[in-house]
């Protein structure tokens, strides 16, 4: 078995390329077959990418303040269209103005997604948790 | 004089010419000796060619020069595509089965439905693309279908399957395939990774298979017995040209072919498709340099009526009407030659419409955008703009010197819409006047250098902008 693959990329109208280099580069590193979209990519090409390679994780990034309307219903997106289990994390500066972090990771929670990240977060980290919640939810399981 | 026959055993009529290859060996080119046309004969396809043959044969030096064929007939290369996304595995397979001088009878996505199997039972193809997933990425997809069309025994008998999707599975689906008695090929995965697509093996596999069997299923291994030599698919030997001048002289630029039949307009695209320019974000797979579309619904005759629907925004209510009733005549007679000025503008219309409408599918778009750091343009497809030559083929754009593509595309990328197509905008148009770019086509293999020579000089150029 090879490595997992996870699918990489800014949603939305958000332009930002250079943290999105940066997150390619350290997933790879840390080990993941790294598909990555780019900027301003669409709900679906998240899911498009992620069907094609069987990936493991989806990584929203979103920089411009604009995450909540992009990053809504991606994951009812995902179960109508066959992706039943794929991890989905969201990164970035995700709200506008000075807002209460908890809230914010509450408020994506709630919208499906597995982890939130704020901007500040260590990103070797992340790739270590990544790892381990892909185990859990799909190494875990007793072969069928 | 060294001489060579080369005929295209097509849909409607086995043509053929005579040539003789002259000059000094670094500057040799073909002069046409003579030329012959038979409607093909679809129950024994070998009875025209034979009788076309002769012909030329007759007009000539004497002697029995080697005879190079192509063939569209009996329906072409009948393929049928499948794969996962729409715009991934399923867009791949799509393109490779084209740029194997295919038709492409049905594509399907995803799980194949009770209805998807019925439509490949009716449609029989020739060969079956399957294709799905990346390498190492999904397997449930291929894998269902597999099953499920290992069970059609309507395709069992005629149909070949190509197996190019996931290399994970080609061991599987060899077997699935195999131990139901189907013929199974596997080749190379047409998208290994998502941001490469690899057609050139799964093309190769699918010539193979079409020298193999359906050369003989369609009644042409008479002919090969005959010459000694295989046929082409006729757009995989129009493909082999626009190649071959690609190679032979890049000083010509970047260029399309477009092959305009009664039934189809077939459009070839030889450019780079740049990226990385400022301000534009690439959305989708990496476009081929060179790329063949096909647009069925898109013709002077068998296609004159949706070619007419296409043309009727650009025209005055009157004119309309005149063309519907030229359309309906068509209909009557698809063979019919506009003979007065009326059917010839009518001609022109139709000709216009097809041109516009094939290149608009064939190229990309760019979708203005306004983010928080500007103005920004999403580019979806293929960009033509770099194209500074237009080659017209096929009976109609061959013989009318008249025709404007430049009128026919006026207004099409300059105004200030959302949208923007990415269609040439400044070229030149040349004329395949003798019409015999798909005869020279036959010869790339052996005569590459001098078919090329004589694609080129036999082009008569007009000089127009959109």
């Amino acid at each position: 078995m090879g490595p997992d693959t996870i699918v990489l990329g800014v949603v939305g109208a958000d332009c930002h390329a250079v943290g999105n280099k940066i997150l390619e580069r350290v997933f790879s590193d840390q080990g993941f077959r790294v598909v990555n979209l780019g900027v301003m990519v669409s709900q679906d090409e998240f899911i498009d990418a992620a069907i094609e390679t069987n990936a493991r994780a989806i990584l929203v990034s979103s920089l411009y303040g604009q995450g909540e309307l992009d990053c809504e219903g991606l994951r009812e997106r995902c179960l109508e269209r066959g992706l039943e289990d794929v991890i989905l994390y969201v990164g970035g500066n995700l709200v506008i103005g000075k807002n209460d972090p908890a809230l914010t990771e509450q408020k994506f929670r709630q919208m499906g997604y597995d982890r939130v990240f704020r901007p500040d977060s260590d990103l070797a980290e992340a790739a270590r948790t990544l790892h381990e919640d892909i185990r859990q939810r799909f190494h875990a399981l007793p072969v069928a | 004089m060294p001489c060579v026959l080369t005929v295209d055993v097509g849909s409607t009529f086995t043509k053929g010419a005579l040539l003789a290859l002259e000059g000094p060996e670094d500057e040799a080119v073909f002069r046409v000796l003579s030329r012959a046309s038979t409607p093909t004969t679809v129950d024994h396809l070998a009875r025209g060619f034979q009788d076309v043959c002769d012909r030329l044969k007759a007009a000539g030096p004497g002697g029995e020069p080697p005879v190079y064929f192509s063939s569209s007939a009996k329906g072409g290369l009948a393929i049928a595509a499948l794969g996962i996304v729409p715009e991934l595995t399923l867009k791949s397979a799509r393109l490779t089965a084209l740029s194997a001088g295919g038709r492409v009878t049905s594509v399907h996505a995803y799980k194949l439905s009770s209805r998807d199997v019925q439509e490949l039972e009716r449609q029989r193809p020739d060969i079956l693309l399957l294709a799905g997933g990346t390498d190492g990425g999904n397997e449930t997809y291929v894998r269902h279908n597999a099953r499920v069309l290992t069970g059609c025994e309507g395709l069992r008998e005629r149909t070949t399957v190509v197996y190019a999707g996931n290399q994970v599975l080609t061991d599987e689906v060899v077997d699935l395939f195999t131990q139901a008695g189907f013929d199974v090929r596997s080749a190379p995965n047409i998208l290994p990774e998502m941001d490469c697509v690899c057609p050139e093996g799964a093309r190769e596999r699918i010539r193979e298979v079409f020298l193999q069997r359906i050369v003989k299923g369609k009644g042409l291994d008479e002919i090969v017995a005959r010459t000694g030599r295989a046929p082409n698919p006729t757009p995989y030997a129009v493909l082999q040209l626009v190649e071959a001048i690609s190679r032979q002289a890049p000083e010509f630029g970047e260029f399309l072919l477009v092959d305009m039949g009664g039934a189809t307009t077939d459009v070839y695209s030889c450019c780079r498709d740049q990226r990385g320019a400022e301000r534009v974000v690439y959305r989708g797979l990496p476009e081929p340099r060179i790329k063949r579309t096909v647009e069925g619904d898109l013709g002077m005759r068998v296609s004159a009526a949706s070619a007419a629907r296409a043309a009727e925004p650009d025209l005055e209510p009157e004119e309309a009407d005149v063309l519907a009733e030229y359309v309906g005549q068509l209909t009557q007679n698809p063979g019919l030659l506009a003979s007065t000025p009326i059917q010839q503008e009518c001609d022109r219309w139709l000709a216009g419409a097809c041109l516009k409408q094939a290149l608009l599918r064939h190229a990309g778009t760019h979708r203005r955008v306004f983010t928080a750091a500007g103005e920004t343009f999403v580019q979806t497809g293929k960009d033509l703009r770099s194209v500074s030559r237009v080659i017209g083929s096929g009976g109609y754009l061959s013989q009318d010197a008249g025709f404007e593509p430049g009128r026919a595309l006026r207004g099409v990328a300059g105004d200030q819409a959302e949208t923007l197509p990415l269609v040439p905008q400044n070229f030149d148009y040349l004329r395949d006047e003798g019409y015999l770019l798909p005869l020279l086509g036959n010869l790339v293999c052996d005569y590459e250098e001098p078919a090329v020579r004589t694609a080129l000089s036999c082009l008569v150029a007009t000089s127009t902008t959109a």
